[in-house]
């Protein structure tokens, strides 16, 4: 009886396994088909523009000495529909000249670190990775997951070289060796006040001499009896924007924020004009505890005379929102040549904008590294990877194409270096502060012809931040930050103005920053920092 | 002693029962409300949900968030089609896996029962994370901007193999098959046409729990779905979203790159989304209400 049973519960058992085994014949076939879909190469030849990439060696190469290769660039950009034509056109380009192939793998914002960190801790094959200071560059270079870039550079890397501002190459360092190749475009940016032009113009406001919050408080109160409906200040603490701590420093004396910042509040300066010494000071300071509770007090008054929003606590709605209805009169913004003209496109050109530098622009380690190509420690090939990259940094046609798309089919060019996109093409990726070189691009409607120009003499100007290359290992004061990050997200509304005894909170705060251990942290940056400049002989 | 003798044995008092009504009432308002706000605020005015906020009255009605959202209909239909698909062969082949699977773990007379019990309720305690998964399905199976990527994960959940289980075990006698086989038919014949058809309430509950799992499924294609033309509908609404999120999280990022704020959708069109997103499911739900009178049970002792 027993044997019998058990002979007939095989076909329903056979039939799970049969079933599973299907499925995954099948996955495998339609995996494979995928892979050998590379679209056909050679086609229009590239245009005249390309010539100028002539300077770098890897043409030298001939492109038949060279195995194919497919590269696959991971990069911060939404998906796009017709990100397989642009792919097409690219590797038509490659293949000629390198003999090597593009696989474009974009993702999109929200899912960009956690995807790429599960794609390095996996060991999932890639070449060229886009990465940043925030994107936890320096924690990734730790654990292995980039090659060392200075060797290919000088073989293969050449025409980034020229063309890259050298501080650019002193940021993304870890014990002296490169692991990334910052994208060419402003190197630094300074802190604004952008204000609605009409509303400047309308009340005559002197904008150059508004230095900071307290210089608005008058003309606060002019556009807020003379214009209703308008919030002369935005804050929406609900969503990370907490007004008053993002300006304080740099309105009120020469500290910047170094090393860790819980809960991106920065808790650590630095007088950069006395570098000399390069003594770190923290919140707890007592002249930093000043500056801080002048400015909570002054926001406070501001939210209680109504000059800003009365949801300011806890609001969600973006500062883009309210700017496109036109309801903000002033914002603290960073500042670039040219910032003015992408905040009115970014708006939908409804408002003019205008700024004013509250802040000497300073070159930091942050900045320097906010946008950068590595190469996967998994690339098979990453002599390769960096030739592509070389492309993507010195041809006009390369980056164009990349950023762009296709000429007449995402965008019509209506002057030598001046381009009008097709509305709703397909192809619209907005990684032109992504990838290679920004001042390469296309100028679009709006932007001056000497943006480039601009920017080049910004970041000579630049002025470089003493600690510029200097990157905080967290690993000793792990548990510090942490148990401190929790106390200042408790307390990061008293810088939204909306709540009452700001003063008070502060000092409490300071109180629970003190037992979660900020001097153990100060100790610890200021320790590194001091083995930094033995190191570096300053 | 009249009135009582007037009422019914279970009849409660009338208090009683507008009391228990009006709970009801209100629990039933606390569940549609939200929903009701969420299709108004899609029909809103940008300009009265910044000035106003949501409101079941808004001052300013638009359709403009539908019309950007089927401007780009082509994608939003592709999506729906990938979602569909999915949805529907991962519920007919999910519910029948998992019947295969609970039927013979069911029968008390199976020797391997307490091991393929014990098989299953296993991986309901230890998983391998998402480290693991992802290597199986990208490495292992090579399954990468694959629909089935979509499908497999899905396919059995543990906790419903075992809800059918007992439900075989208390609604099927042993009797009942030790007949069927006394008759002469064959375990797939027992299966198929006594047990199934005796099982309906589970295997319909079944189904609305792979219907709804199957379509609000979103995770999957984050790992697993590379292709812009791959995304089912609730992965192109939930990263909107997150887009959303992100940049909020990250207003210093945003300010310094203008261009990732340029063509995030306003909150209309985020509902607008929801509103698409949710359509089909809430279609799909009365046909198999019917079969939740019974109540499923998985009985007090498990695995």
């Amino acid at each position: 009886m027993d044997i019998k049973k058990k002979k007939r519960h095989i076909p329903a058992l056979a039939l799970v396994f049969a079933f599973a085994s299907m499925l995954q014949a099948c996955a495998g076939g339609s995996g494979n088909d995928k892979e050998a879909s590379s679209p056909p190469a050679s086609s229009a030849a590239p245009s005249s523009a390309s010539a100028s990439a002539s300077a770098a060696p890897s043409e030298s190469a001939a492109p038949s000495e060279l195995a194919p290769y497919e590269v696959s660039i991971v990069y911060f950009g939404k998906p796009q529909p017709d990100d397989a034509l642009v792919e097409a056109k690219l590797n038509a380009f490659f293949k000629e000249k390198i003999n090597a192939t593009v696989k474009l793998q974009p993702i999109a914002s929200s899912d960009y670190k956690n995807r790429t960190e599960l794609m390095m801790n996996t060991g999932e094959k890639m070449d060229l990775v886009f990465t940043a200071s925030w994107l936890n560059f320096f924690g990734n270079v730790s654990k292995g997951a980039f090659v060392e870039l200075d060797d290919l550079l000088a073989k293969y890397g050449q025409g980034i070289k020229d063309r890259l501002n050298p501080l650019y190459l002193e940021a993304p360092r870890m014990k002296g060796k490169l692991y990334a190749i910052p994208t060419n475009k402003e190197i630094t940016q300074g802190k604004a006040l952008t204000y609605r032009k009409d509303i400047v113009d309308k009340y005559q406001i002197p904008i150059d001499s508004i230095n900071t919050m307290a210089d608005l408080e008058p003309w606060m109160e002019k556009v807020k009896a003379g214009e209703p409906g308008i919030i002369p200040y935005y804050v929406a603490g609900g969503s990370g924007n907490f007004g008053g701590g993002f300006m304080m420093y740099e309105t009120r004396g020469n500290y910047r924020p170094i090393g860790p910042a819980p809960a991106k509040t920065p808790m650590f300066l630095l007088d950069y004009k006395s570098s000399d010494e390069m003594k770190v000071k923290s919140v707890l300071d007592p002249e930093i505890a000043d500056i801080n509770k002048q400015e909570v007090g002054l926001f406070r008054s501001f939210y209680e005379k109504g000059y800003i929003n009365a949801d300011a606590a806890t609001s969600t709605t973006t500062v883009n929102d309210l700017q496109k209805e036109g309801k903000i009169w002033v914002q603290a913004a960073t500042w670039k040549p040219g910032a003015d003209i992408e905040m009115k496109l970014a708006t939908d050109s409804k408002y003019d904008y205008v700024s004013h530098v509250v802040e000497e622009p300073i070159v930091t380690t942050d900045l320097a590294a906010g946008s950068m190509f590595a190469i996967s420690r998994t690339s098979k090939d990453p002599d390769r990877a960096m030739m592509v990259l070389n492309y993507l940094h010195t041809d006009p046609y390369v980056i164009n194409l990349f950023v762009n798309g296709i000429e007449d089919k995402h965008y019509k060019k209506v002057g030598e270096n001046r381009i009008e996109p097709v509305a709703d093409s397909g192809y619209n990726p907005g990684t032109s502060w992504v990838v290679g070189n920004q001042l390469l691009n296309y100028l679009k409607p709006g932007q001056p012809d000497d943006l480039y120009t601009s920017w080049e003499k910004f970041n000579n100007d630049a002025k470089r931040f003493p600690l510029m290359g200097f990157v905080f290992d967290e690993a000793n004061v792990k548990n510090e930050i942490t148990q401190m990050t929790a106390v200042v997200t408790e307390y990061q509304s008293i810088f939204t103005g909306a709540v009452k005894n700001p003063e008070k909170l502060l000092d409490e705060r300071n109180a629970k920053l003190k037992s979660a251990g900020i001097e153990k942290v100060q100790a610890e940056l200021q320790k590194q920092i001091d083995a930094w400049r033995a190191e570096n002989k300053k | 002693m009249l009135k009582t003798a007037s009422r019914r044995e279970n009849t409660i008092s009338p208090l009683t029962n507008y009391v228990l009504n009006g709970g009801f009432i209100v629990l039933a308002l606390a569940c549609v409300l939200p929903v009701v706000l969420v299709i108004i605020v899609s029909f809103t005015h940008n300009d009265s949900l910044l000035s106003r906020g949501y409101s079941f009255f808004p001052a300013k009605w638009s359709l403009i968030a539908y019309e950007s959202l089927f401007k780009d209909y082509g994608t939003i239909l592709r999506a729906y089609g990938v979602s569909v698909g999915i949805t529907a062969a991962g519920t007919v082949l999910s519910v029948l896996l998992m019947a295969l699977y609970a039927y013979p773990i069911s029968r008390q007379d199976y020797p391997l029962r307490p091991f393929f019990t014990f098989f299953l309720f296993f991986t309901m305690l230890f998983s391998g994370g998402i480290v693991s998964k992802y290597i199986v399905f990208t490495q292992g199976l090579g399954l990468l901007d694959n629909y089935l990527s979509l499908l497999l994960p899905l396919l059995i959940v543990p906790f419903n193999v075992i809800i059918m289980r007992t439900f075989f075990q208390t609604t099927i006698h042993p009797a009942l098959i030790e007949s069927a086989r006394i008759d002469g038919a064959g375990e797939l014949r027992i299966f198929v046409r006594i047990v199934l058809p005796l099982s309906l309430p589970v295997m319909a509950t079944m189904a609305l729990f792979s219907t709804i799992l199957f379509w609000n499924d979103w995770f999957n294609a984050l790992l697993f779905i590379r292709a812009e033309d791959k995304y089912p509908v609730q992965f192109l609404m939930i990263r909107v979203l997150n887009d959303i999120q992100y940049l909020r999280e990250n207003v210093q990022l945003a300010a310094q790159n203008p261009e990732m704020m340029r063509n995030l959708p306003n909150e209309s069109l985020q509902m607008a989304m929801a509103v698409v997103g949710m359509g089909p499911i809430l279609i799909v739900y009365p046909f198999f209400q019917k079969y939740f009178v019974k109540g499923l049970t998985i009985g007090a002792v498990k695995g």
